[in-house]
């Protein structure tokens, strides 16, 4: 049996029964956020902890580094998921409902070219050969805690009859494959856009399948709550 | 220059069953409006007692942030919200105040008891790991005083009593001592709130609860037809200060002075030897420098169980006569307050003293035989300058504390 992977309005909710901080997924978008600058004290964290095993039926893990930073202890819940059979290595899912019109969020995230002012992880986006229906693009991250810079090109075909939008790395880098499949669905209270991501690491890759996977599921938890805030603010604007 | 070393009340702020601020508890006292009805926050009918004193509305979520209500006890909630009042009666904000100048002591006699009935509940029906962590800290005797002193930024000496009823004056018996040793301001007093499922069963097993349905004539100390005690929540916290700091900030001359402290612990029972409320009376009044005579009423501890009214009534006649000083009991409208219930009363006092009031003892109907006490049954016009409090806690604690005008 597997999971759903933790929403970031569902772990803010998680850390207001455990602490009673009263966050809002927006206060856990920076990733460095401490626990302690949120207000929440060590046994706080160690009740958000307790609750995360509880949820997911965990074992306690006394040995735990109870992380500082929020998205830290994200990532940390992800990995003990993964070790545990619980989330799918290579194979992450994960929605979100924008509360904004359709044609606003499909046009807004599929402007591939704006993604760096979208997401928080990209510092460039260049367009390399547009047709009808896709888009062949480079994408470059913000250098990480080593000084790297990951860069890659994907391709990406638009269904808008059905709201779908299917990407894959041509250019693959560190992954031995690595696909997306966007689709987006009017619900109640909005517009519900789901990432469904399946992938594999190279062997001499810098990290295996499973942390990505952890790392994956903890990113698209913050750029997801990210999106959303950025594109009902600008549908806000723009109405 | 001598420092002038008397210990003033320079504020006061009450949480009681019959008003949730000092003024509404005060005015409700003053008019006989009793606090007592059927327990409303879990089903008692399983129990043989059916009342309780509970606070309405004293609004923690207004005045405490919710990290802090996640992590503790209504008890301790009571606690913060007076604390803060009273600061704010006093005029003092603790910021330009030196940490280490401020203590906080107050008392308990069950600490977190509702916060510590759910966490056990979860170790029971679903294991260890499931007790939330801030059960390491929210049960604890000492967390009141600790929330207190964290939110406030004192640092000075802290600590708690514990004396179940008693244990309210021996709090600021203590106070008095850190302003002698090197406090200049000491938050004091107590809170409880003992009436979760648990706790009351503790309650209900010492056999000390009237089993009465009818509010008004349920907790009826000293009278002919007393059966027993309704328990109850609440308290009052104090600051109090040497008078030479409340002179020298040019704020007002406080409520009252701390003139006399003494406690006393009861003999073995069953060895015939004269319990100890009657040598707390006479070491407070000695420690006072007070003639029996001038005191003006008698705050009594009125347990409401014959037998303990009797030996309250002998130890007040012993030291001031029969029928020679006033005697009131206005908690029989709130019930007792376990740690909260002596403060509460020392609150009255004060409140005594500032307004030439005595509040009454609305519950009497006829003095049981032997109780040879003048006690005053409505509310009446008096000077107050001098006003004895007495409190017992269960198994054997008795402490009394003179409180005078300034």
């Amino acid at each position: 049996m597997t999971v759903t992977v933790i929403s970031l309005d569902e772990y803010a909710e998680l850390i207001n029964r455990a602490s009673g901080a009263g966050l809002t997924a927006d206060q856990l978008l920076d990733e460095t956020v401490s626990f302690d600058s949120l207000g929440v004290d060590s046994l706080g964290v160690l009740g958000v902890v307790s609750e995360l095993e509880q949820r997911y039926g965990l074992e306690p893990d006394s040995g735990a580094d109870h992380s500082k930073s929020a998205t830290a202890l994200l990532f940390a819940l992800n990995r003990r998921l993964v070790d545990a059979g619980l989330l799918t290595a290579g194979h992450t899912e994960q929605s979100i409902v924008i509360d904004a019109p359709y044609d606003e969020v499909w046009r807004q995230t599929n402007d591939v070219a704006a993604w760096p002012e979208l997401f928080s992880e990209y510092a460039k986006a260049e367009i390399l050969q547009t047709a009808e229906n896709s888009v062949t693009f480079r994408l470059s991250m913000h250098p990480d805690e080593n000084g790297t810079v990951w860069s890659w090109v994907s391709e990406r075909t638009l269904d808008p009859e059905t709201g779908t939008v299917r990407a894959r790395r041509v250019e693959t880098g560190p992954f031995e494959f690595m696909d997306i499949v966007w689709t987006y669905r009017k619900v109640e209270g909005g517009v519900e856009m789901r990432w469904v991501q399946d992938f594999a690491m190279k062997p001499q890759a810098p990290v295996d399948t499973e942390t990505m996977t952890a790392r994956i599921s903890t990113n698209s938890s913050l750029q997801l709550a990210l999106i959303r805030r950025r594109v009902e603010e600008r549908a806000r604007l723009a109405a | 220059m001598t420092k002038n070393r008397r210990t003033v009340f320079s504020g006061v702020s009450a949480i009681a069953p019959n008003g949730s601020t000092t003024k509404e508890f005060w005015d409700a006292t003053l008019n006989g409006v009793s606090g007592i009805g059927p327990i409303s926050t879990f089903d008692a009918s399983g129990y043989p007692v059916r009342l309780a004193g509970q606070v309405a509305d004293f609004a923690p979520r207004d005045s405490i942030d919710g990290r802090l209500m996640v992590q503790t006890d209504r008890w301790t909630q009571l606690g913060l919200v007076a604390a803060a009042r009273a600061l704010e009666d006093a005029e003092i904000d603790p910021a330009a105040l030196d940490e280490y100048d401020m203590s906080v002591i107050t008392a308990t006699s069950s600490g977190g008891n509702e916060f510590g009935q759910r966490e056990i509940q979860k170790l029971w029906d679903k294991g260890a790991r499931y007790v939330g962590p801030y059960q390491s800290i929210a049960w604890f005797y000492a967390a009141t005083t600790g929330q207190i002193s964290i939110r406030h930024g004192m640092k000075g000496a802290c600590g708690v009593l514990v004396g179940e009823q008693a244990g309210g004056l021996d709090a600021l018996g203590q106070a008095r001592r850190a302003l002698v040793d090197d406090a200049t301001t000491v938050v004091s007093g107590g809170t409880d709130a003992p009436l979760g499922p648990y706790a009351l069963a503790c309650h209900v097993s010492s056999r000390l609860l009237t089993e009465r349905q009818d509010p008004v004539r349920a907790y009826r100390p000293f009278d002919a037809e007393a059966d027993g005690y309704v328990a109850g929540e609440g308290g009052a916290i104090f600051i109090l200060e040497a008078e030479d700091t409340v002179r020298a900030r040019d704020a007002g001359p406080g409520y009252g002075v701390l003139a006399g402290y003494a406690a006393t612990f009861d003999p073995r029972p069953g060895s015939g030897r004269e319990p100890g409320l009657r040598r707390a009376i006479v070491r407070a009044l000695a420690d006072a420098r007070v003639d029996p005579s001038e005191v003006d009423v008698v705050f009594a501890d009125g347990l409401g169980v014959p037998e303990a009214d009797r030996a309250e009534a002998e130890a007040i006649s012993a030291v001031f006569g029969a029928r020679r000083v006033p005697v009131t009991v206005p908690k029989c409208l709130v019930g007792r307050l376990h740690a909260g219930g002596a403060p509460l009363d020392v609150a009255m006092a004060l409140l005594s003293i500032r307004d030439s009031v005595i509040p009454g003892t609305p519950s009497l109907g006829e003095l049981a035989p032997g109780i040879d006490l003048d006690v005053v049954r409505e509310t009446r016009q008096a000077t107050v300058r001098t006003a004895l409090v007495l409190a017992r806690g269960f198994e054997g604690f008795n402490a009394a504390v003179v409180i005078r005008s300034v």
